[in-house]
């Protein structure tokens, strides 16, 4: 077939919205793919250039009575509001607090030997390519560009449908590698057919909890709707009665495991006001839901469990909302199943490239065939 | 191998993405998301600091004094640490001798972003004075009031 001939086949509906959608907005979902492949090992990164950040392994680490105490001694005027542990065994374990002067503040505290490692703002690498990635900083002023960014998500999708229905042969195309002898255009199609059959499960997972975000927010703000469930306000007898004094943080957490044998716990949610319970939450039996998924309310000052929140008894949608975060990131088999999606992010990132090196080649060939012609 | 790089494919929608990727986040980045990062300010009018039996206060508002508009934010910030020792911190609009009745509102926020909205009602309309009620664990309550009109 001459290129001439080739230049006035028919095209497939599919290949042409694959072509639309790959060109137009090919900018946008390289950008999204790169800083998303970026966010998802962003607090990996920083281990590489925030001396802060990094914990020294221990076989026994310490307890969260003893670090947060550690952080309160360090910093005794800071209001810590929430704990969380790294990510990963070689992160420190963080204390978000508000300083003083009322600035978000971080104290980092090395779970291995108990020692406050630092003490920094809440900006950072990690919060700024989270907040580059969904909104580009846009979330002061409303939500309007986060459903933009999640509508990419639809595109994406749709993209890698219509991309598999033009390919020819996708079972074969695990294994073709792409021709590096037959000139710029034949590799960079054969990268894109490689890349794009080997990524595609990864693009409906990615898309699919995209568009699921969109949806999220849109029925959150639209129905006034919360998706989780706030601590409920102490009762002021009971607070009169046994404050001020709040049980030790070792002993709540003796309690949370009393109702959740199996929690590790990620999070704590520290009371601001003597009406406030602590929440104590982390993982436990189910797979795939995020740190905060399972946890205990207990009331600080009896010891009263006040609410107890399990993957396994919560609605199949209340399941999701905390299924769709570790399926996004990543995260869910720690720094390995991480590696794999920026493995797949930079695939994505190929295929927006290389899909629009075959447009531009291809439209210089047609202009050569054009001008031989003429 | 050369790489061709160029953004002719986009179309018309080369200029959109580009200003997206770009500018956009830039732009809000200096003049929203950083700036909504920094510790808001105390306050323009300063009242205190003031002693309220063992503990010190020191209250602040955007708003002028006299406080003469019909809503308003304060801020309270006590001495390092006496927070704790409080069961509660109540604020509002009264006369010299008392607030007015049921017009206590409770301040909110933890220890180092206490606030209030005060707002003027018809009670307290003609109010000359700002109460401040603090109440400790044993029951004990301190209070002070200022001159705000």
């Amino acid at each position: 077939m001459t290129s001439s001939s080739a230049a006035r086949r028919k095209r497939p509906a599919s290949y042409l919205i694959h072509s639309v959608i790959g060109l137009k907005l090919s900018l946008l979902l390289l950008f999204v793919c790169a800083t998303g492949t970026i966010a998802v090992v962003s607090n990996d990164l920083e281990w590489l250039f925030r001396p802060e950040v990094r914990a020294t392994r221990s076989a026994i680490p310490r307890s969260w009575e003893e670090q947060y105490h550690a952080a309160r001694a360090a910093y005794p005027y800071h209001v810590i509001n929430y704990g969380s542990a790294g990510e990963e065994p070689y992160l420190a374990t963080s204390f978000n607090a508000t300083s003083p002067s009322g600035e978000a503040r971080v104290i980092w505290v090395d779970p291995g030997t108990g020692v406050v490692t630092g003490e920094s703002s809440w900006v950072s690498f990690t919060s700024v390519m989270r907040a580059l990635h969904y909104h580009l900083f846009t979330d002061r002023t409303g939500s309007w560009l986060f459903y933009i960014i999640c509508a990419l998500g639809a595109a994406l999708v749709l993209s890698a449908i219509t991309g598999l229905m033009i390919h020819r042969s996708i079972w074969r195309g695990f294994a073709k590698l792409p021709r590096r002898d037959r000139g710029e255009r034949v590799f960079a199609g054969g990268l894109h057919r490689l890349a794009g059959v080997w990524s595609a499960a990864f693009v409906i997972v990615i898309g699919g909890t995209s568009i699921w975000y969109f949806a999220e927010r849109a029925i959150s703000e639209i129905g006034q709707i919360e998706y989780e469930r706030f601590p409920s306000p102490l009762e002021a007898e009971q607070i009169d009665s046994h404050g001020p004094r709040r049980m030790g943080l070792d002993a709540l957490i003796a309690i949370a495991r009393r109702e959740i044998p199996e929690l590790q716990v990620r999070e704590i949610w520290f009371p601001a006001t003597p009406e406030d319970p602590v929440f104590i939450r982390g993982q436990a039996t189910a797979w795939l839901v995020r740190d905060r998924t399972n946890g205990v309310e207990i009331n600080p000052y009896t010891g009263e469990v006040i609410h107890v929140d399990l993957a396994e008894n919560m609605s199949t949608i209340e399941r999701w909302v905390h299924t769709a975060d570790p399926l996004h990131f990543g995260d869910f088999a720690g720094v390995w199943s991480k590696l794999l999606w920026v493995v797949f992010g930079i695939l994505l990132c190929i295929l927006g490239w290389s899909g629009v090196s075959i447009h531009l080649h291809r439209m210089a060939e047609a202009v050569r065939v054009l001008r031989r012609e003429a | 191998m050369r790489l061709p790089f160029r953004l002719a494919p986009l179309g018309w929608w080369k200029w959109p993405s580009l200003l997206t990727v770009t500018l956009l986040p830039l732009a809000f980045y200096i003049a929203s998301w950083r700036p909504a990062l920094e510790p808001r300010a105390f306050g323009t009018s300063i009242l205190g600091p003031t002693r309220l039996g063992p503990w010190v206060a020191v209250l602040g508002t955007e708003a002028a004094i006299p406080l003469r508009t019909r809503s308003a934010t304060v801020r309270i910030r006590f001495c390092d640490g006496c927070y704790e020792a409080m069961r509660s911190v109540h604020i509002g609009y009264g006369d010299r001798t008392a607030p007015a009745a049921g017009q206590l509102v409770r301040v909110t926020g933890d220890a180092n972003s206490l606030e209030a909205p005060l707002t003027r009602t018809d009670a307290t309309r003609t109010s000359t004075h700002l109460w401040l009620v603090v109440q400790a664990w044993d029951g004990t309550a301190y209070t002070h009031a200022w001159v705000v009109r």
